[in-house]
């Protein structure tokens, strides 16, 4: 099957599976108002001639219809789901000493709890040099985590990241480590040692034991560590390409299939013109990711992920996207491929004020998903997004 | 003795107490960050007639901080957390923009059109130490004691009347499996298994003015349902409407106050039951001495309007040293009180508090 009826069938799909009332049309228009109008803002505070205090944060509201297809039912089965959400919001406090070290603290509420998101100390070495320690994104694919939230291309992260991180480090794509990661104009390079298990978990991963408790380990043996590194060169007129491999030698539980944990390696590739939204009039983004699980007795394990992304300026301070990716979710085996594709406009108010674009946005965007093992979806999510 | 001396050392750390502000930073030429919040310790002494239990202790009501960045004053976001859990837990959580100069809109997790004596009455204004039995008991069977959701709502300013309409989940919570729907279409589930389409809509009026008169209601119907509505485990949607009289709203704003107030909601029928439940409620309070009040309440709540009802009585005082001073009477509040409720079934329990508050 084409891109093209790939993308025809979903719509087709959609139009059958999903009836948008009236109402609905409403709440859409009603929710996009949130973010209209507004301008961008930075907060930095002196705290002594020493010291100061970076603030930042935003939040992400957002109104979503979901459908899942049942294809095996006859009558009308479908999985129906709207409703309002939080995606995030955080709040970022950066304290910097002479803008030579410094300590990084995110949090995150829209669990309902204040959790921890980025929690790290740094120093820049030299003036091209900077190492961290503590919890934080580790180098890895670029469409993940080291994309920030406030730049995504459409509301979500592509696919095949996300899919990534499900299986290696979690959805939120830190870890306990350390870092140290050289940049000049053109070229940035990091590597990073860490845990492998990207939880703060005291019996796998934060590991904080002292001397009096009955157990100095309290928690499992160590098989191995993690060791991740990013490369990418800044080829200017908006080309970046990068690299990025890593070996996780811990075995964390995500892995784990039923025979215990397994070690994994990785790689990945991208090729962007265009990185973040609202950047040029056409933007273009190829990403690849490989990720090979060691056999633990059942076999080995190989995914693959491919995404390629496109958006054109629209409304004048809008753009329109475009996204078709595949994941494998074991090379080896036939029929095990998911399908994405993901179809959108976001405009930002800010950007129309002569801000950046990511300060105000509003962003719509349509998901498709179908699948050798699950049944078809689709997603229609509008999200409103306010960054300072 | 030693239960008057923990309740003296109480008072008197907060009658020492300074009143402090709310921290606004100016951040840029057009943002500004408000820091603001408060904390409420208390002592309580219970006796449960149920089971015959006493228990004497201190505890935290609430501790709260508040952010509020504002961009161009017309557009922001608020936050706030609460810290008596133990660690931080989420209360409001929204962005807002001032569609004109009175009219707000919100999106994110707010308290939506409810009953005017339950959230839309400030933790900082409370008139004894809790909010009305009546408007708990209402929450605790229809959002969720929170009385907050996820959902979109509209305020509007006309002259000295207020209209709030929200539409949202009508689930109350944070659960990504009920309330919070945020799914990536990379999820297994981009439902996450859930099969729902209704929503709530709420719409609350409130008509106030100099005269210290105000009134006001609301109407709610919430097609969802959830957890706190739930009979046998089957989640019931509902309708619910309730009024209000006020005669002085806030503590200490005139010398004396009356508030009556009532709420009703009927609940879907299952397997043939259907569910009405209703509850009155008035406030009376008096200036007896310089800043500070003595107020007396009754309630009678009927979790089924087939059955006689829990009836709770409350006589208290309060009295505030920021007013003393000059300050607005929540910034520093004492307040001694006493309440008892008498069951369905006869049981009577009582309940003695004194609560210190400190709101900058």
């Amino acid at each position: 099957m084409t891109l093209a009826q790939l993308a025809a069938r979903s719509l087709r799909r959609l139009r059958a599976a999903l009836h948008v009332s009236a109402m609905l049309r409403s709440l859409l228009c009603l929710a996009a108002l949130v973010v209209a109008s507004t301008s961008p803002a930075l907060a930095q505070i002196s705290l002594t001639d020493d010291l100061r205090l970076d603030l930042a944060g935003g939040v992400q509201p957002r109104l979503s219809v979901g459908v899942e297809e049942d294809e095996a039912a006859s009558g009308d089965e479908n999985e129906v789901r709207y409703g309002f959400g939080l995606r995030r919001a955080r709040i970022q406090a950066r304290v910097l000493y002479r803008d030579i070290a410094g300590v990084e603290y995110d949090v995150g509420g829209a669990s309902g709890n204040i959790e921890s998101v980025d929690l790290f100390a740094f120093a820049n070495l030299t003036r091209e040099v900077q190492a961290r320690v503590g919890y934080f994104p580790v180098a890895q694919p670029a469409g993940g985590i080291l994309t920030p939230y406030f730049l995504i291309d459409a509301v979500d992260r592509a696919a095949i990241d996300e899919r990534w991180l499900s299986g290696t480090l979690g959805g939120d794509g830190r870890d306990l480590g350390a870092d140290v990661t050289y940049a000049t104009q053109n070229v940035t390079a990091s590597l990073a040692v860490h845990n492998g298990f990207g939880t703060f978990q005291r019996g796998t991963n934060n590991f904080r034991e002292g001397i009096s408790g009955n157990d100095v380990v309290n928690g499992i043996e160590t098989p191995g560590l993690a060791v991740s590194s990013v490369l990418t060169y800044d080829a200017g007129n908006g080309i970046e390409a990068g690299l990025y491999a890593g070996y996780n030698g811990a075995n964390p539980d995500r892995t784990d299939r039923g025979e215990g944990g397994r070690d994994y390696s990785s790689a990945g590739a991208h090729l962007y013109w265009g990185e973040y939204p609202g950047d040029q009039p056409f933007r273009a983004k190829l990403d690849a990711i490989v990720l090979s699980y060691s056999d633990d007795g059942d076999g080995r394990e190989d995914q693959v992920g491919l995404s390629a992304f496109g958006a054109a300026r629209v409304l004048g301070h809008g753009e329109a996207f475009f996204r078709a990716e595949r994941y494998w979710t074991d090379v080896n085996v036939e029929d095990t491929a998911d399908d994405f594709l993901t179809a959108g406009v976001s405009y930002s108010p800010s950007a129309a004020r002569g801000a950046p674009y990511h300060r105000a946005r509003l962003t719509l965007a349509y998901h498709y998903r179908t699948s050798a093992l699950l049944d078809e979806a689709h997603l229609v999510v509008l999200q409103g997004q306010l960054a300072f | 003795m030693t239960r008057l001396t923990l309740l003296a050392v109480v008072a008197l750390a907060m009658v020492a107490a300074h009143p402090a502000t709310a921290q606004t930073f100016q951040l840029t030429d057009d943002a500004t960050l408000k820091l603001s919040g408060g904390i409420q310790p208390r002592i309580g002494l219970g006796i449960e007639g149920a089971d015959d239990t006493e228990r004497l202790g201190l505890g935290l009501r609430r501790a709260r901080l508040q952010f509020r960045l504002t961009l161009l004053e017309k557009a922001g976001m608020e936050y706030d957390v609460d810290t008596t859990p133990g660690d931080l837990r989420s209360v409001d959580l929204f962005a807002f923009y001032d569609v004109s100069e009175t009219v707000q809109l919100r999106a994110g997790r707010l308290p939506p059109a409810q009953a005017r004596g339950f959230v839309p009455q400030s933790y900082t204004r409370i008139d004894a130490v809790d909010r009305s039995p009546v408007d708990e008991r209402w929450a605790s069977g229809t959002l969720g004691s929170s009385g907050r959701d996820l959902g979109v709502d509209l305020t509007a300013q006309l002259g000295e009347t207020e209209v709030q309409v929200t539409l949202h989940n009508g689930t109350g919570g944070f659960s990504r499996d009920t309330d919070n729907f945020r799914e990536s279409g990379s999820a297994s589930s981009v439902t996450r298994g859930a099969d729902e389409t209704a929503f709530a809509l709420s719409a609350a009026v409130h008509h106030g003015g100099s005269s210290g008169l105000s009134f006001g209601g609301f109407a709610s119907l919430n097609a969802r349902g959830n957890d706190a509505t739930a009979l046998d485990d089957t989640t019931r949607s509902y309708t619910s409407g309730g009024a209000h009289i006020y005669y002085g709203e806030r503590p200490g704003s005139q010398p004396l106050r009356l508030k009556l107030e009532a709420v009703a909601t009927q609940y879907e029928t299952i397997d043939g039951v259907q569910q009405r439940s209703a509850g009155v409620g008035a406030f009376g309070a008096i200036r007896a001495f310089p800043h500070g009040e003595v107020f007396l309440r009754g309630d009678r709540f009927w979790e089924d309007v087939d059955t006689d009802g829990e009836i709770y009585g409350t006589v208290g005082a309060s009295y505030s040293p920021s007013a003393a001073l000059g300050r607005d009477y929540r910034d520093l509040r004492i307040t001694a009180s006493y309440l008892v409720r008498r069951n369905d079934d006869g049981d009577i329990g009582h309940l003695v508090k004194l609560q210190g508050q400190i709101i900058f």
